[in-house]
C-alpha cells in the first residue's frame, strides 16, 4: 500500500514523462478501497493511446485512468 | 423492482400505451404520453438488484401531477419522483435553488451573488481583511468580468436571477482579485469584497457553521456544501493536489495546479451557478472554494474542482468568520 509521499513522487515521475498531451486533463493523487495513495491521471477520453501511453504503475504505485471530459467554469 | 421490469414500465409510459387509464384516474387534460416537464427514468434503490422508475418533474401542472400518481401506481409505489424545477446548462441561468437565487437579507453563504455585469454564482464565504474589513469570499470569475475596476458593484442576487445596480441589491464592492491568469499556471480562482456597511449578514454556513480550516484534505474524505444552483449537496473528495486541470472561461481556457476533485455523493455535486461555494468536511471545516466542473455526457461522472481553501486565503490575505 503506497503512502501519500510515494504516491507523491510518482506523480511528480510521471507528470514529467508525459509532458503535454492532447487528451491529458490532470494528474493528482487518490487512493484505493484499502486507504492506500495511488496516481490518477484524468483524461478527456480512454483510447487504446492512453492506455498505451500511461503505465499501470510508478515505482511500485499504482496509477489509475479517469475519464473526465472537458472542465468549465461553473458561473 | 427487477431492472427488466421497470425498463418496461418506463417504455409504457413513454409511449403513452397507458393512456386510457391514465384518463381514468380524472387527468381530464392528460393525453397520451409522457406530458412535458416530465422526464423518466431508472435509479437503484437499497441494493444493487433493486431498481425504481426515477421521474422527475420540471413543472408542477394538473397533467404531470396526475402523470406522477398514476406512475406511482403502476410501479407500486417503488417510484423515485422529484420536483427538479427547470434544467438548465453549465452557464448560470434562471433555474436556482428558488429560496438561493433571490434577494436575501441578511446574506449569508450559499445565495446568489455576481459582478453587476455578469452572470450569478455563490457567496461562498464571509471573513475579514488586513484592515479588519468584512468580505464576502467567492471566485474572480463571479466577482469580476474580464474588464472589471476595483470597487465594481457586487450585487446579491447576481444578475442572471434579477439583481440590479439601482435596486437595494448592490451588496458590497471588488476589493481583490486572485488568478485567472492565462498565461502561467494558477492555484485559485478567487476574489473578495467589502461589505456595504448597511448590509446585514449571517455568518452561519446551514448545516453546523463553519468551524475551523482542514489544511490537508485527504482524497476519501466526505464533503458538503451550499450553492445557489444545486443547493445542498454532499460529496467525496477523489482526488487531491491535481494538476494540469484545464478550465474553460468562455472562449479562453486556463490551467490550474493543486487543486481538488470531488464527486458527488447522490448525483451531481456542483452545477453552473455553484461557482465560489464554500466546501466543508464533516466536521464543519472549510476545505475549499468551488470553480469549475466536467462531465463526459450528462448524468454521468460528473466531477468537481476547488481550490484549496489555505491557498485562497493566503492569495486574498484574509481569514474566514468562523461561528461563534
Amino acid at each position: 500500500m503506497a503512502t501519500l509521499g510515494e504516491a507523491r513522487e510518482a506523480k511528480s515521475t510521471l507528470k514529467a514523462s508525459l509532458g503535454k498531451q492532447a487528451w491529458l486533463r490532470g494528474i493528482g493523487i487518490g487512493s484505493d478501497p484499502s486507504g492506500g495513495a495511488v496516481v490518477r491521471v484524468n483524461v478527456v477520453e480512454d483510447t487504446d493511446d492512453v492506455r498505451k501511453i500511461v503505465p499501470t504503475s510508478v515505482r511500485g504505485v499504482a496509477v489509475e485512468i479517469h475519464v473526465v471530459g472537458d472542465a468549465k467554469a461553473l458561473a | 423492482m427487477r431492472i427488466e421490469s421497470v425498463r418496461s414500465l418506463k417504455e409504457e409510459l413513454c409511449a403513452g400505451c397507458v393512456d386510457a387509464s391514465v384518463r381514468g384516474i380524472g387527468a381530464a387534460a392528460f393525453s397520451g404520453a409522457v406530458p412535458r416537464g416530465v422526464a423518466l427514468g431508472l435509479i437503484q434503490g437499497g441494493n444493487r438488484s433493486d431498481w425504481r422508475l426515477a421521474l422527475r418533474l420540471q413543472r408542477r401542472s394538473e397533467q404531470t401531477l396526475a402523470f406522477m400518481e398514476r406512475a406511482t401506481s403502476l410501479a407500486s409505489g417503488e417510484v423515485d419522483a422529484r420536483f427538479v424545477g427547470s434544467v438548465h446548462g453549465p452557464r448560470a441561468s434562471g433555474g436556482g435553488v428558488p429560496e438561493l437565487a433571490t434577494r436575501i437579507r441578511p446574506l449569508r453563504p450559499g445565495v446568489s451573488i455576481g459582478h453587476y455585469a455578469s452572470t450569478a454564482g455563490t457567496l461562498g464565504a464571509f471573513a475579514y481583511n488586513a484592515s479588519e474589513q468584512l468580505v464576502i469570499v467567492s471566485n474572480a470569475h463571479v466577482l469580476c468580468v474580464p474588464r472589471y475596476s476595483m470597487g465594481d458593484a457586487i450585487l446579491q442576487p447576481g444578475p442572471t436571477d434579477g439583481g440590479t445596480a439601482r435596486a437595494n441589491d448592490f451588496v458590497a464592492r471588488l476589493s481583490t482579485v486572485a488568478g485567472l491568469n492565462a498565461d502561467g499556471v494558477n492555484q485559485v480562482d478567487a476574489a473578495i469584497a467589502v461589505v456595504e456597511p448597511d448590509v446585514k449578514v449571517v455568518i452561519e454556513h446551514g448545516f453546523g457553521g463553519l468551524r475551523g480550516i482542514d489544511l490537508d484534505p485527504a482524497s476519501g474524505s466526505r464533503v458538503w456544501k451550499v450553492g445557489r444552483t444545486t443547493g445542498f449537496t454532499r460529496g467525496v473528495i477523489r482526488a487531491v493536489e491535481v494538476d494540469g486541470v484545464e478550465v474553460r472561461y468562455g472562449e479562453r481556457t486556463l490551467v490550474f495546479d493543486n487543486q481538488i476533485e470531488i464527486g458527488g455523493l447522490d448525483g451531481a455535486f456542483s452545477d453552473g451557478g455553484d461557482s465560489g461555494s464554500l466546501i466543508l468536511d464533516s466536521r464543519g471545516r472549510a476545505l475549499a472554494l468551488l470553480f469549475a466542473g466536467a462531465s463526459v455526457s450528462a448524468g454521468k461522472a460528473a466531477v468537481t474542482y476547488a481550490n484549496p481553501i489555505s491557498a485562497v486565503l493566503q492569495e486574498l490575505g484574509v481569514r474566514l468568520v468562523e461561528s461563534a
